[in-house]
């Protein structure tokens, strides 16, 4: 091998090294641009006035107000809600795919749930405002544009996530457990929610939790149904106003103090989706833990 | 105790089956309604006047440019050329023309009692006779026409075929101005078409019925022989029945005045009076128009609005330049996405030991996968609009999302790597190749149905992508003029369309197309996978 040769493939290697070093330097660029832009408001702003409190009216000539408190319990109450519907039926269609599902319906469903997971937001969006705000206002009353229309559509959009997330632990728990399980004289069912399920917990969990952070980082389509009033959400018919929806909305014009005070609103949701993510890797080596033992 | 057991199993597992049918239902429903509705239009219209159309207006033609699209004009339409309310055929026709309104010299005495106006608009231009009016239609996209029916007929065929007659729709259900007068905070509001039936038929006997005031109805028949009459008749009058109607509720009165001049006088002159008027007769003074309102349906998502260009902020005109752009975007993307994805895979599988580097680079993708597109549309605004001075353009908005589709490829291709097998390798190296040739020779082309398949589901995600590009890649649905030009992307222009309230046909025909896109992409996908399955057992 000449020296030029070698030369170049050090080279290489660094460049590959380089590119393999962008996302976390990604990671690192994004959170301190985003709390430089932020932080400065905590200057002007005491922290619990910003989180604390429900008073947003960046515009008051003198004495603006800027709590977050309604978006933060906003975007919270959207994602459980979410969750409780995504939950159960998520959960129940990954069993179903890991363990029930036929030869033929099974791909099929896989199929349905990929593609599910690839329509986009703006399309999710679409189809709330024609249907499911319509539906809310027809039957549990309120002007349809509310929590529980957000909540509907997100359902719908964190499915995906937790079905995949618990086939692919429910597949991948040891087989003697179930023939175990089986030879014992248990059902097929007693054997799904007693040994394969619990077996699959972590993995299961890490999916939910995964599907809370898309969830809570959702801006598109619950900006469309979701009526984007910056109250307290009064309840499941209200008009609700997400953190992502407070960033996005004033965006546009927002300068001053008041663009910092959308930025620190981003920095609220960015904790939130970094803690959520420690989380993740935290379960996840319990996962691997489990697996191994 | 066991039966117990079985009725719970059976509930459970009752639960399980209908959450699986639950999701692909959910799915096929928000597949289906989004391209129904992206197809097929269907809505409620209100107009002033029925939708009977006729090709002559009271012995005149009204005649356009062939390039004009309309097909039918309503009264209404027709007035408000007329009168200088429509200065482009924009509002009435969906089509980019101002409009030209024209008379021939035979029509013009009488173009104001024609259109019930009580001044005809500074617009209109009198170029001659009807000759010299279809010249001037068939020499302006815009122009159009009123001409004596009789000497449009006698015209030289070769300029009749260069413009063209549209029907127009001039009958109104006209009613005393009793019917419309609030009485009891109840006034009558816009009536489905089908009434118009029900009247003549003799079925509403009171307005209360029609959600109007408590005033019995009195239908006016035309005269027999009249072109009034004969819709009247369509409708659904019919003498004998509708006398015997009369008879039987006590307050419906039907009255068949002999000519048309009485007609107008029992209607104007009658409490409670309904009739078909020619709509220049509906003045609102002596007989009330009452709007119509119908189900329009057709054809929604047409070939021409994918070749068009969008005008007036998406309100006519198409797509094309949208989907165009949309294209430079995911080509960018893809240049900016693929090499430093594939080399970060390359160095995770081929060269890295696992440790503290690895898991920290682990990580950090893990991370960036599940970062919201809203900080990522936050950062590219603060680092490449603002920090990098290239301004809210294409490359701002490409290198935005490059960053958010860079963890799909890393993880795609890492897969896609690990799974060559070892002894490929071993044997490049055996003979003699060096790492990097290796790498570039055997590995990469053995791997490439995988990555080619992970590249192309993250061209989805970069495709539905809006939060992200709306403060870095803009709005412009103009065709991008280059890098730093500001770019409309489809999934934008949908979300534009709807928070805009331009249509929600056209941001359902838009959204339609950019679920097509999907489809075809998951569709390409699934095709390599199987390819590739088909390849390694082959």
């Amino acid at each position: 091998m000449t020296k030029v040769r070698r030369f170049m493939e050090a080279g290489l290697e660094r460049t590959f090294l380089a590119c393999a070093l962008l996302s976390i330097a990604s990671v690192a660029l994004m959170t301190v641009f985003i709390f430089r832009q932020g932080l400065p408001l905590f200057a002007k702003v005491s922290l619990p006035d910003f989180l604390l409190s429900t008073d947003w009216f960046p515009s008051r000539d003198p004495n603006p107000g800027y709590g977050i408190l309604s978006f933060i319990v906003g975007s919270v109450f959207v994602t459980v809600m979410s969750l409780a519907i995504s939950v159960p039926v998520g959960i129940s269609t990954g069993i179903f795919l890991a363990e029930m599902a036929g030869r033929r319906f099974g791909p099929f469903l896989r199929a349905a749930v990929e593609l599910l997971a690839g329509i986009p937001s703006v399309i999710y969006g679409l189809f709330g405002i024609a249907v499911i705000v319509p539906l809310v206002r027809m039957i549990p009353g309120g002007n349809g544009y509310s929590a529980l229309s957000s909540s509907i559509v997100l359902a719908i959009m964190v499915l995906p996530t937790i079905i995949n997330m618990t086939e692919v632990s429910v597949r991948s728990v040891p087989n003697e457990l179930r023939e175990g399980s089986l030879a014992l004289g248990a059902t097929r069912w007693q054997t799904i929610s007693g040994v394969l399920v619990p077996a699959a917990r972590s993995g299961i969990v890490t999916g939910v939790v995964l599907g809370m952070g898309r969830a809570l980082g959702e801006t598109m389509a619950v900006l469309l149904v979701g009526g984007n009033a910056p109250i307290m959400p009064a309840g499941p018919l209200s008009m609700v106003r997400t953190l992502t929806m407070n960033v996005i909305t004033d965006m546009a014009y927002a300068e001053g103090t008041h663009l910092t005070a959308l930025f620190a609103t981003a920095i609220v949701l960015f904790v939130f989706i970094l803690a959520l993510n420690v989380f993740i890797q935290v379960a996840l080596k319990r996962a691997v833990k489990e697996s191994t033992r | 105790m066991k039966r117990k057991i079985r009725a719970g199993e059976r509930v459970s597992v009752g639960f399980v089956w209908l959450s699986a049918a639950f999701t692909i239902a959910t799915l096929f429903l928000i597949l289906g309604y989004i391209l129904w509705n992206g197809f097929f239009y269907s809505n409620n219209v209100e107009y002033s006047v029925t939708s009977d159309a006729t090709r002559e207006l009271d012995g005149t033609l009204v005649i356009v440019n062939p390039r004009n699209p309309i097909r039918e004009l309503p009264f209404d339409a027709l007035r408000g050329l007329y009168s200088d309310e429509f200065s482009s055929w924009k509002k009435p026709a969906g089509f980019d023309a101002d409009s030209y309104p024209y008379v021939d010299d035979a029509t013009s005495p009488r173009l104001a009692g024609l259109l019930g106006l009580e001044a005809q608009g500074e617009l209109v231009e009198f170029p001659g006779d009807a000759a010299a009016a279809a010249e001037s239609v068939a020499g302006n996209d815009g122009g159009i026409a009123i001409v004596d029916a009789k000497a449009f007929g006698a015209l030289d065929p070769a300029l009749i075929e260069r413009v063209r007659v549209v029907p127009t729709r001039s009958v109104a259900l006209g009613v005393n101005p009793s019917v419309v007068e609030i009485r009891d905070n109840r006034r009558i509001g816009t009536v489905h078409e089908t009434a118009i039936g029900d009247l003549y038929a003799g079925k509403i006997s009171n307005w209360k019925e029609l959600d109007g005031s408590d005033l019995p109805v009195t239908v006016i028949v035309p005269p027999p022989g009249s072109a009034l009459r004969s819709l009247a008749d369509r409708a659904g009058f019919d003498h004998d029945r509708a006398n015997g109607h009369a008879n039987q509720s006590g307050s419906l009165k039907f009255i068949e005045p002999a000519t048309m001049d009485e007609y107008y006088l029992s209607l104007a002159g009658t409490r409670g009076a309904v009739g078909l008027v020619e709509a220049s007769r509906a003045n609102g003074i002596d007989i009330a128009p009452v709007k119509l309102s119908r189900r329009e349906t057709g054809r929604n998502l047409t070939l021409s609005f994918l070749l068009e260009a969008p005008k007036d902020s998406g309100k006519i005109g198409g797509i094309s330049t949208i989907i165009l752009n949309t294209f430079a975007m995911i080509l960018l993307t893809l240049i900016f996405s693929i090499p430093p994805g594939l080399f970060a895979a390359i160095y995770l599988v081929e060269y890295a030991r696992e440790g503290r580097l690895v898991r920290l680079i682990r990580l950090g993708t893990e991370t960036l996968a599940g970062i919201p597109s809203i900080i990522f549309g936050l950062f590219g605004m603060l680092v490449f609009v603002q920090g990098l001075g290239w301004g809210i353009s294409l490359l701002s908005g490409s290198l935005t999302v490059t960053l958010m589709i860079l963890p799909t490829i890393v993880r795609t291709a890492e897969e896609a790597l690990k799974a060559v097998p070892g002894s490929l390798q071993e044997g490049s190296l055996a003979l003699g190749a060096t790492k990097v040739q290796t790498v570039f020779r055997v590995v990469l082309p053995a791997a490439f149905p995988a990555i080619a398949s992970g590249v192309i589901l993250a061209i989805g995600r970069a495709l539905g992508e809006t939060a992200a590009l709306i403060y870095t890649m803009g709005s412009n649905y103009n065709l991008t003029g280059g890098l730093f030009d500001s770019t409309r992307t489809l999934a934008v222009h949908v979300y534009l369309i709807i928070a805009e309230g331009i249509s929600s046909d056209r941001a359902f025909a838009s959204g339609a197309v950019l679920v097509f896109f999907i489809l075809a992409i998951n569709g390409t996908a699934r095709f390599v996978i199987n390819r590739m399955g088909r390849m390694a057992r082959g």
